[in-house]
């Protein structure tokens, strides 16, 4: 077992399987960095979708009643344990019964992920074991609060501390500043002008950004087509224009919306977005639809030889 | 009616794994009881490389199967719908009929009154526009289980209230423009708020978890205060 002394700002049970209610207005869910949450499940030796912690970056503090294997992956925190010794990511640590793990904010990375040998407990909901924080399903509910108690699901296998970690290579995507986005339904809807800015320009994470939405700011503001749109299916990653600037809808999205859609965030930059932080840049370039794909299958290529590189220690 | 809206749709990639496919932006239940129509017949013409077809007003969105990419399925759905014709008897995809039992007013629908007056008619006749007509389900979206009616009478269209509601409680009936709903779970919202049901719209729990599904028809139907 696990007890929260210090939840940080919202912390949540994940997993980085998305739900399959699409049509039933469910949203998708699950981890925003699928990339961080499923490599430190494959670092532990275990199914991808293990149900995780997703932390955002603020200082946590959880108390270890049982000696736990753990990998802390993703950005944004450094680690160490009460006294003083550094719990480094990307690796197989091993965490002695009564430890403290403390956690504090660093600079660049907005999402952390606690990854624990066997998983975490948690409530199956849409057949995923990720929290809907707005219906209260799933997961663990609700984001943790302080003096919560994490149940960590029994294993067989003991590992050994690792002296290998996730190569450096693999994790710099968080300091990537451009976003790749294919062209959306209505682009044909703004004229050259606005399409020109909205990719000319560097746009800012604005601090009211969360799990469903990343909303982006910029000094000036996009013209509004005139045209009114009839609500149709939206997905995470979709780029619409309101009149307050362009809302890049996240995984926990509304499954439906009426704003014109610019572009559309390819699948393997979405992690990269997970790891921004309010006030960080981005820049967006256009990829077609057949380079996303091929960035698509490289990525999973890469995942499945990690995954065997891993197998053979 | 069936015939115009055989007009093939606009099939557009809408990202690795979903593609878009638009027919003409209108509210029409002839071209909604189409597209529910292709839902079907694609989920049983191309069942191993559709993962799920999810109808809105004027458009379906395919989500792929898991190993196959939206630029390939593309040109199979392209020549799927060339070969389909529609069926001109709409009623196998008319979905059930639900009949809603509805307080009005008082606590249940706070916004009752205020409406009445700014449409000039007493509370019952508002209750008794409303209860009037059979509302057709187009899609289900916003929050789990809400269903997007088409059908409300226009002289009830009223623009959302100035200052949404950060809560709105489940069961929630109301109406904001030219729609009128129910919130199936507790969010916030902007509808002027003139009714409530203990209809469970959505049960998480149960297959499928939204009670209403597109192509459903709904009553409402007056219920007294105890």
């Amino acid at each position: 077992m696990i007890k929260v002394l210090a939840p940080g700002l919202q912390s949540s049970i994940q997993d980085t399987t998305p739900r399959n209610g699409i049509e039933f207005g469910i949203s998708n869910g699950g981890t925003t960095d699928s990339r961080a949450a499923a490599l430190g499940n494959i670092i532990l030796g275990q199914q991808e979708s293990c149900p995780v912690l997703e932390i955002v970056r603020s200082p946590v503090k959880f108390q270890f009643m049982e000696a736990c294997t753990i990998a802390i992956t993703g950005f944004g925190m450094d680690f160490k344990l009460k006294d003083d010794q550094k719990v480094e990511s990307w690796k197989i640590q091993h965490i002695p019964k009564n430890s403290v793990l403390i956690g504090r904010p660093t600079t660049t990375g907005f999402r952390s992920y606690i990854c624990v040998q066997g998983g975490f407990k948690a409530d199956l909901f849409d057949d995923t074991y990720g929290t809907d924080l707005r219906l209260g399903l799933g997961g663990s509910c609700r984001a943790l609060k302080k003096e919560d108690l994490l149940i960590v699901n029994g294993h067989e296998r003991n590992l050994k501390s690792g002296t290998w970690r996730i190569s450096h290579d693999l994790t710099a995507y968080p300091t990537q500043k451009n976003i790749r986005i294919m062209p959306g339904p209505e682009i044909s809807w703004f004229d050259h002008g606005a399409v020109h800015r909205f990719i000319k320009s560097s746009w800012k994470i604005d601090s009211n950004s969360d799990r469903m939405g990343i909303r982006l700011k910029n000094d000036f503001s996009l013209p509004m087509p005139s045209k009114e749109m009839l609500s149709t299916v939206v997905i995470p990653g979709t780029i619409q224009i309101t009149s307050s600037g362009p809302i890049i809808l996240f995984v926990d999205a509304q499954t439906t919306g009426g704003y014109p859609r610019i572009g559309q965030v390819c699948a393997v930059d979405l992690p990269v977005l997970a790891q921004k932080a309010p006030g960080d840049e981005i820049l967006f370039e256009w990829i077609t639809p057949e380079q996303a794909i091929r960035l698509q299958d490289s990525a999973q290529r890469e995942i499945q030889q990690i995954k065997s590189a891993i197998s053979l220690h | 009616m069936v015939n115009s809206a055989k007009n093939h749709p606009k099939i557009q990639v809408l990202s690795e794994n979903v593609l878009g496919m638009e027919w003409p932006a209108i509210i029409s239940r002839d071209q909604h009881h189409l597209i529910l129509q292709l839902k079907k017949a694609l989920a049983d013409g191309l069942p191993s490389e559709i993962h799920s077809a999810v109808p809105a007003y004027h458009s379906l969105t395919i989500f792929t199967s898991h190993g196959t990419s939206s630029l390939q399925l593309k040109p199979k759905i392209e020549s799927f719908i060339h070969e389909w014709s529609p069926n001109s008897e709409t009623t196998s995809v008319e979905g059930t009929l639900h009949n809603i039992p509805v307080q009005y007013g008082g606590k249940f629908g706070p916004d009752l009154e205020d409406l009445a007056k700014i449409k000039q008619l007493n509370p019952q006749e508002i209750i008794n526009l409303h209860t009037s007509v059979e509302y057709y389900v187009y899609m289900i979206g916003f929050i789990a289980g809400f269903p997007y009616l088409g059908g409300l009478p226009e002289i009830l269209h009223q623009p959302r209230r100035n200052e949404p509601r950060v809560r709105v409680p489940a069961g929630s009936v109301g109406i904001g423009g030219a729609q009128t709903g129910i919130y199936p779970v507790e969010a916030p919202g902007g509808w002027h708020l003139i009714g409530q049901t203990t209809t469970q719209l959505f049960q998480p729990t149960s297959r499928p978890p939204a009670v209403i599904q597109p192509g459903d028809r709904i009553h409402f139907v007056e219920v007294t205060h105890d």
